[in-house]
């Protein structure tokens, strides 16, 4: 589905085993459906007890082998703890650059307010206000490269 | 020296006869972070922290107010003293005072757990397995099986049966989660228009219950939809580091999650 870009479904168990599932879950609902048919007693016991596909979740679950992670040479072992510190150090000093720019931003505003709280309570209490329930606009979407052309309206 | 370093991790895994031969490192990019992690430190903390900034003298004076009227709570209490046990039961920890307002100190959120209560499975165990393949299939991530900690007599309940499986996220996967809620799920909903405002639990915690025809919604349910012979609805807890609820309601819009607000009411100030 393009709508769903990054979320689009794509299914990790094979072709036959999916071809597994469509039968399982026909055959299961044909027994259903002929016990119902067939007129099951009040209150007893449902007759599919254990269902195939509950065979296939436990092998699925508990008897797969997780795969081995892929083995590395000396020297690939190298290159990759050199990516990966090179990769750390990148992110602390990204870190750091928004660190220094809140503390600046949250020191001038403290300054700001001390100002006016020395300059005026009535202003002062006015700008301690704050609005109740506040919220950020829905039209404030997490910044993304595709953005979809009809956004979902909630109150329709 | 590094390569010192990776060899004595290396020697901890098992290692195959031959080298691999190729020039680049074959695990994954790890040069990733999941969108709204993103979202949240490029643009959302620093708005978050200006929108609660409270200068010091007004948290002092929020906190006498506060304390005032706990105590006063605790003074016109009327009736007869509650027995020794409901004492204990009435006695919650109380919610910490909250902190000064801080460049480092805005919430965030801390932990999401999903959560399916299979009622089901105390007639049929197998039950069980849907709910633990269905959060695997959602999160992303195995799920654990919860036993039961108490006797319920009514529902045939004895304390360590299996009776719920949860998946707790942090992290890169918490965020994906609540993208794919917020973004695939929650519109697809029927008749859904979001949290309401008095959401929350007080703590900084908000719990959002969906029963099982949104199960189906998620994009990764579509293709095994079939392999489940009970479907169920799950509960999200979003665990988030505000003290109170509208600072906590206040992050989740940040990251998208819908607020339905009720007609607005003029002229009131509010403590966050």
């Amino acid at each position: 589905m393009s709508a769903l870009g990054r979320f689009a479904a794509g299914s990790s168990l094979s072709t036959s085993r999916r071809a597994w599932i469509g039968r399982a879950s026909k055959a299961a609902k044909e027994t259903v459906k002929r016990t119902a048919a067939s007129g099951t007693r009040a209150g007893g016991p449902s007759h599919q007890t254990s269902d195939a596909r509950y065979e296939m979740m436990k092998q699925i679950l508990f008897q797969e082998e997780a795969r081995q992670p892929p083995q590395l040479s000396d020297e690939d072992m190298d290159r990759h703890m050199t990516i990966l510190r090179a990769q750390k150090i990148y992110r602390m000093g990204e870190s750091a650059k928004r660190r220094s720019e809140r503390e600046g931003k949250f020191e001038a505003m403290r300054r700001a307010y001390d100002a006016l709280e020395a300059l005026d309570e009535r202003l002062f209490d006015g700008a301690c206000q704050k609005e109740a329930n506040m919220t950020f606009p829905r039209q404030m979407r997490v910044a993304t490269e595709t953005p979809p052309t009809r956004v979902w309206d909630y109150l329709k | 020296m590094l390569g010192a370093a990776g060899r004595r991790i290396a020697e901890l895994v098992p290692r195959a006869i031959g080298s691999s031969g190729r020039g680049f490192s074959t695990r994954a990019a790890t040069g990733y972070q999941a969108r709204l992690s993103q979202h949240y430190h490029n643009t959302l903390r620093d708005d978050l922290m200006i929108l609660q900034y409270v200068p010091p003298s007004v948290r002092a004076r929020q906190e006498d107010i506060e304390q005032a009227q706990l105590q006063a709570m605790k003074d016109n209490a009327g009736g007869t003293p509650p027995s020794a046990q409901r004492q204990r039961q009435k006695m919650r920890p109380l919610r910490p005072a909250q902190a000064e307002s801080a460049a480092h100190n805005t919430a965030y959120v801390d932990k999401v757990t999903v959560h399916i209560r299979c009622r089901e499975a105390l007639n049929n165990k197998h039950h069980l397995l849907s709910s633990l393949m269905a959060l695997q299939v959602i999160a992303g991530q195995r799920a654990e099986v919860v036993k039961a900690k108490n006797d319920a007599a009514p529902w045939k309940l004895r304390k360590g049966m299996p009776i719920a499986a949860k998946v707790e996220l942090t992290g890169d996967r918490m965020y994906e989660f609540l993208d794919k809620l917020v973004e695939v799920v929650l519109p697809r909903m029927k008749e859904y228009s979001g949290l309401r405002m008095d959401a929350g639990d007080g703590s900084g915690s908000f719990t959002l219950g969906f029963d099982n025809t949104a199960i189906g919604l998620f994009p990764e349910m579509e293709m095994v939809y079939d392999m489940f012979p009970l479907v169920t609805g799950f509960a999200v807890n979003i665990s988030t580091t505000a003290g109170r609820n509208p600072a906590g309601r206040l992050l989740l819009s940040g990251l998208n999650v819908p607020f339905l607000h009720a007609r607005k009411v003029k002229d009131e100030s509010f403590m966050l």
